[in-house]
């Protein structure tokens, strides 16, 4: 199973620019995550922030989309 | 099942799925600590933080000037004890508590080192549980006073964290020394004396004080302006009236309600609130209200009057039917009147003014003592006894262990003795009962554990609001003593999410 896997991760990246979509992915991800958070830190106020600073997060989704515009 | 997913699904969607499972995850993580479904958790803070990110749960220790955190790293000789823990070098000290939801009990652990003097041996933390007034539900940390006591008086255990101390060994157990208490014939006490005989600490006993057969009780008119929160004992004796004028200040924007109960044994037997409608906050013209309060008194006894006012509220007029009249631990004599006397029993008078109007020179007990800087509490100790208090200007907050009134007649402490940091083991307490637990220490720290009740505690915005206070510690008298705190723990506890359904249907 764990061949299977690796083969079909080798035949996808053959195939298409593997890096870029999970670049990409990876920024949607961030960009949800950030939203969804914002969005709970709203009606909860504090459930996030007592945990996590955003601006931390904030900055790995600007890092995130930054890279992913140098690259295009 | 598996094996079509790895190899025939795209790689794309399997990405996706696998980030969106690590969303909801993350997502479902955050609801489950908002919630806290089993109804138990513990946040703590300790110093230094870490590799924490987020602000925590226990923060915004003020005010800064009492803390020197803000030392961190300013040099690199000697300042890494600072970066390593809050250091205390002024009391009180609050701070907050966010809890994403409501718990009924907190206990508190903490652990510190103490640089702190023969001065302040009393360390305690405490919770806000009336944001009108401003009182807090205090526990003991630390007292230096039982820790020595208890190694040189003979001790009896009693439940819990209790015990008995007394001065000679009178007694062989708990229950043999409480026989006696409550029949008042304990062993090396004068009659009638027993509540000068025993000190209490985080300890209550039912008052029992009787007005002398040969003393009267007469009605009394208190015309003299107080400012703020204030408690009374007033001893009453058939039927009997509280009649109040208030004026609200209208200084501040916050609605200013006034709320009067009048307890007997612990329970409420009458209670008035008059709510602010606030129509005219900030203003600064003053609105005069009224509140009147009337029973009967089945047992002549000692009732405490709690005024539960903010400070924008003054107290202008107590008319009474008693004038057996004592207000306890605090006096906000206000409105610039001249050469007020007051009589008290406090032995460790703080006198504190914001008013530089009202700075003076003050007699307590016979001595002048200089109050001469504003937002400073001073200490001035005397002896045991009434003694007298004269104010050459008001406005000045007077408080300590004991009480207060404006005659000598008015004056009586119907409480038991209570050890604060003034406490002299040869001044006439023959036994202390004490809720306490002295600190464990291990590797030059101290840890020790306070236990709150947290449903009824004031929460506003999610936060509970604690304080530490260490009494004495100031650094204005240049001891350079402080309190070092490593680590807070809350324990709390409250309803888990079963419950709570369960009182739903």
């Amino acid at each position: 199973m764990p061949l299977s896997f690796y083969m079909s991760i080798s035949k996808t990246i053959r195939q298409t620019p593997i890096l870029k979509i999970i670049k990409q992915e990876i920024f949607y991800f961030l960009s949800i995550l950030l939203a969804a958070f914002i969005v709970l830190e709203v009606i909860w106020p504090n459930i996030i922030l007592v945990y996590l600073n955003l601006n931390w997060l904030l900055v790995l989704w600007l890092i995130s989309g930054i890279t992913l515009l140098i690259k295009k | 099942m598996l094996k079509p997913f790895l190899t025939k699904w795209p790689f794309l969607f399997k990405f996706r799925l696998f980030l969106g499972v690590v969303l909801l995850v993350l997502i479902g993580l955050f609801l489950y600590l908002k919630i806290v479904p089993g109804g138990q958790i513990t946040y703590s803070r300790s110093w230094p933080r870490g590799l924490a990110t987020g602000k925590g749960f226990i923060y915004d220790f003020k005010p800064g000037e009492r803390t020197a955190i803000n030392d961190i790293g300013d040099s690199d000789s000697g300042t890494k004890a600072n970066r390593d823990s809050l250091r205390i070098i002024a009391e009180p000290v609050y701070f907050s508590l966010f809890t994403p939801r409501q718990f009924n009990r907190a206990i508190m652990t903490i652990t510190y080192r103490d640089n702190l003097s023969s001065t302040t041996p009393i360390i305690e933390a405490g919770v806000l549980k009336d944001k009108i007034s401003g009182f807090y539900d205090l526990q003991p940390v630390q007292n230096n006073i039982l820790d020595k006591l208890g190694s040189d008086w003979s001790r009896l255990e009693d439940s819990g964290r209790s015990f008995i101390l007394q001065a000679a060994k009178n007694y062989s157990s708990a229950a043999e020394f409480k026989r006696d208490l409550a029949s008042g014939n304990l062993k090396d006490c004068p009659a009638g004396k027993i509540t000068a005989c025993v000190a209490l600490y985080n300890y209550s006993l039912p008052i029992s004080y009787r007005l002398p057969e040969n003393q009267t009780s007469a009605p009394l008119v208190i015309n003299q302006p107080l400012r703020g929160a204030h408690q009374f004992y007033v001893y009453f004796n058939g039927p009997w009236h509280l009649d109040f004028d208030f004026t609200d200040l209208n200084l501040d924007q916050a609605a200013d309600p006034i709320i009067v109960d009048v307890s007997f044994d612990d329970k409420i037997v009458a209670s008035q609130t008059l709510p602010d409608e606030n129509k005219a906050p900030i203003s600064g013209e003053p609105e005069n209200r009224s509140l009147a309060l009337k029973g009967n008194s089945l047992a002549a006894g000692v009732y405490k009057v709690d005024i539960r006012v903010s400070d924008d509220i003054v107290i202008n007029k107590i008319d009474s039917s008693s004038d057996k009249l004592s207000f306890i631990n605090k006096i906000w004599p206000v409105s610039g009147s001249k050469n007020l006397t007051l009589f008290t029993d406090v032995t460790d008078l703080q006198a504190q003014t914001s008013s530089p109007a009202s700075l003076q020179s003050l007699s307590f007990g016979g001595r002048r003592l200089a109050l001469d800087k504003t937002y400073e509490p001073f200490n001035f100790l005397a002896g045991a006894g009434v003694k007298e208090i004269k104010l050459e200007k008001d406005d000045v907050v007077l408080a300590g262990n004991g009480v207060f009134s404006f005659s000598s007649h008015s004056l009586f402490n119907p409480n038991w003795q209570k050890i604060d940091r003034s406490f002299s083991s040869t001044a006439g307490a023959k036994y202390i009962i004490a809720g306490y637990q002295a600190p464990r220490v291990k590797n030059g720290l101290k840890t020790t554990q306070a236990e709150f009740n947290l449903s009824d505690a004031y929460r506003e915005n999610g936060k509970y609001t604690f304080l530490i206070s260490v009494p004495g510690l100031k650094t204005s008298d240049g001891t350079g003593d402080y309190l070092e705190i490593k680590e807070i723990k809350l324990e709390l506890a409250g309803k888990t999410i079963f419950q709570k359904i369960k009182e739903l249907f």
